[in-house]
């Protein structure tokens, strides 16, 4: 599907909220606000500030939702995935000039692992770095249990405990910049936000300002927001 | 399913299982509990045991199926993590870190949460017997874990069994025995701290006697206690993790443990506060004492252990009993094949659930085996993992280890990893 028709299907999902976040033709999409993705001076987020062996965190749809954006270095997708509830979708695949540059929900969809300022389990293992529970890299994995998941293939399960794939984040690359737009794929959010509701509270001061959507998001090295990079 | 008892012991084949169905003992005139059912024709499942397995079970039925009436009966009143509490032991997590409360998911999700004791179970009728009345069921999981065996060291003298279990208890079962064994390991003075490994590979947590020994000993350390922790094992080896237990033993608590591997114990003789083996006598000046694990007695008492045995009778590679086709036995309550874990328990749980909404609905599914996933701290702030699956093969009807993979360097990522770990099966069961 090309940008054009893709942003069609999206505008009439945005008119059609009965459908939200429901398997609709080959694609899925659930559409949150437009995000802008920053780099931490503020300034628009270029690709060539994505460095393929690095992983990065961003908070999105809601400000306290982790996300990770990797540039796998080559064109990726379009994958069909498979959901838990024994529905497919067709997840769309990299964007940017090489259609590379992909994001997941960083929020693990076993038992809700997800990074925090102190330490990281669930993790990108960029080119050389391989992962010793499946023995390669390019690999998002989550060292809680010990899940994997393929970025190149819509953050399907590869190994381990997790019920079902990572939350896509859809983008956009528009005039250079990378946009999110929403998510494919099933989510994790109300029960992030249930479980975590009092960690939630004392970092964002309430339930209300960690579920506030928002429109744009400062993309972090992964290193540098967290202590500890756990990776298995 | 509608399978009578008389086809089911046509199927088991005659004389195969000599047991009784259930007791004579019922409390015929107690009361029915009144718990709502979402619909009147709704079939209900009836969990013992709140522990790590039929938490996990109780969720996940309902989560499956709203309309199946879940009823769990547990006679804690709270949940206490057996899993990281030898880390509790040495005041390296709080105990708000393993305590929890059924109430939460019982609500979200729509299950009875009923504390009490189950004390009989009537087969033919399809009742339990609870303190506060009988419940029927349509099927009924005992997920009621372990219970010590303590014929094999100590003997059956009641006395002698008091004294094991109030003096010297195995703290191999959540509640007072830990808190207890967290007063005896602060209140150490010096001496000999004996902690025993039960035989064979059927109890409960493989690598946990070897992780308290191992904590212990670096509690002992950096109190400067004059003592050491002496570990009888009658394996040649942990079973498990050796490696990184060794590493420990070696270099983090060397001179505060001693291991003596090859060790039968033959007596434990508390008057003299020695144990007798095969490598020679053991004085002790306390004593953890984790004697041979049996299945809990409510499985003895309906019926489903055969005579002699100390587990209940399976259909493999289900879980229901054969005795009883509307019984399963679920986690520690179980034997082998699969170690005896939490980690375990929560995901054959999971698969149980999906069984159990199958059984009910008359289908089939396919099998998929559990996941052992277990750390053990070996250090403040180090751990080592196993990580691995069981493979079923339907032919000899037997279970190998699959796909086992481990990490046996002591690390800081390891640590974190396992408190995460808890966390998150906390979560699944309690959120
Ligand atoms: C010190 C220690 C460390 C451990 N470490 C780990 C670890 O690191 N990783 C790991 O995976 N596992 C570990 N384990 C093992 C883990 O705790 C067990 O495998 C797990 O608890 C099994 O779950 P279960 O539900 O079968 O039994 P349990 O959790 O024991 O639950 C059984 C429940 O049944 C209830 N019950 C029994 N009979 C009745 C009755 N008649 N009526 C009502 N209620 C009843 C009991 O009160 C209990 O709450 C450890 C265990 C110990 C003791
Ligand atoms: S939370 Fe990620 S594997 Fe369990």
């Amino acid at each position: 599907m090309d940008r054009r028709r893709f942003l069609k299907v999206c505008t009439a999902v945005a008119f059609a909220p009965f459908m939200l976040g429901r398997s609709f033709g080959a694609e899925s999409f659930k559409p949150y606000k437009k995000a802008l993705l920053l780099r931490e001076d503020g300034k628009p987020l270029r690709p060539e500030d994505i460095d393929p062996s690095k992983e990065y965190i961003f908070f999105y749809p809601y400000r306290s939702t982790p996300c990770l954006l990797i540039d796998l270095g080559k064109k990726v997708g379009p994958v069909e995935v498979k959901l838990k509830n024994g529905t497919s979708y067709l997840w769309r695949g990299g964007v940017g000039p090489k259609g590379s540059v992909v994001a997941f929900s960083a929020i693990c969809t076993h038992q809700l692992s997800f990074p925090k300022k102190e330490y990281s389990l669930i993790n990108y293992y960029p080119e050389g770095k391989v992962s010793k529970l499946v023995g390669r890299d390019k690999v998002i994995q989550c060292c809680a249990h010990m899940s994997a998941f393929d970025p190149e293939r819509g953050g399907k399960v590869i190994e381990g405990p997790a019920p079902s794939p990572l939350t896509a984040i859809v983008l956009s690359y528009e005039d250079g910049k990378f946009y999110a737009l929403g998510t494919s794929g099933e989510e994790v959010f109300e029960d992030f936000f249930d479980a975590y509701r009092s960690e939630l509270r004392k970092v964002y001061g309430s339930t209300r300002i960690a579920k506030e959507l928002v429109d744009s998001c400062v993309v972090l090295e992964m290193e540098k927001y967290t202590e500890e990079v756990v990776r298995c | 399913m509608g399978v009578s008892r008389r086809d089911l012991f046509k199927a088991v084949g005659a004389g195969a299982v000599v047991s009784l169905i259930g007791s004579p003992t019922f409390a015929k005139k107690a009361e029915t509990l009144n718990l709502p059912k979402p619909s009147k024709g709704s079939p209900r499942v009836v969990i013992v045991g709140g522990g790590w397995s039929g938490s996990t079970l109780a969720k996940y039925i309902k989560k499956k199926d709203p309309k199946v009436d879940v009823v769990l009966i547990e006679r804690r009143a709270m949940f206490m993590s057996c899993p990281v509490s030898n880390l509790w032991l040495v005041d390296l997590v709080p105990l708000e870190f393993l305590i929890h409360s059924h109430l939460k998911p019982a609500s979200k999700y729509g299950y009875h949460f009923v504390n009490a004791m189950v004390h009989d179970i009537d087969r033919e009728k399809r009742f339990v017997y609870t303190n506060l009345g009988k419940i029927h069921y349509d099927y009924l999981v005992l997920a009621t874990g372990i219970d010590y065996d303590y014929s094999q060291w100590v003997g059956t003298d009641p006395r002698d069994v008091e004294i094991a279990m109030t003096k010297y208890p195995a703290a191999f079962k959540p509640g007072n025995e830990h808190i207890r064994l967290k007063q005896k390991i602060h209140d150490f003075e010096g001496g000999n701290f004996v902690i025993t490994v039960p035989p064979g590979l059927d109890y409960r947590c493989i690598p946990g006697p070897y992780e308290r020994a191992t904590m212990v000993a670096w509690f002992f350390k950096k109190n400067k206690v004059p003592g050491k922790v002496i570990l009888i094992d009658p394996h040649n080896d942990p079973p498990v993790k050796a490696e990184g237990f060794h590493k420990a033993w070696n270099e983090y608590v060397k001179g505060y443990i001693e291991y003596l591997p090859n060790a039968q114990i033959k007596e434990v003789d508390f008057g003299r506060k020695r144990i007798v083996t095969n490598v020679g006598d053991v004085k002790f000046d306390d004593l953890n004492l984790y004697p041979r694990c049996k299945s809990a007695p409510i499985v003895f008492k309906a019926g489903l252990v055969k005579k002699g045995d100390r587990w209940p009778a399976l259909r493999w590679p289900w879980y229901q009993t054969v005795e009883d086709e509307r019984i399963l036995c679920t986690g520690d309550a179980r034997n082998q094949p699969f170690s005896k874990s939490g980690n375990t328990a929560n995901s054959e749980a999971h698969i149980v659930a999906e069984f159990v909404v199958n059984l009910i609905r008359g289908k089939e599914m396919p099998y998929r085996p559990p996941r052992t996933l277990c750390y053990s701290g070996v250090d403040k702030e180090k751990a080592v993992w196993v990580d691995l699956t069981y493979k079923y093969d339907p032919k000899k009807n037997e279970f190998a280890f699959h796909n086992v993979k481990m990490d046996n360097t002591p690390s800081k990522k390891n640590w974190i990893a396992y408190l995460e770990w808890a966390k998150g099966l906390y979560r699944d069961m309690f959120s």
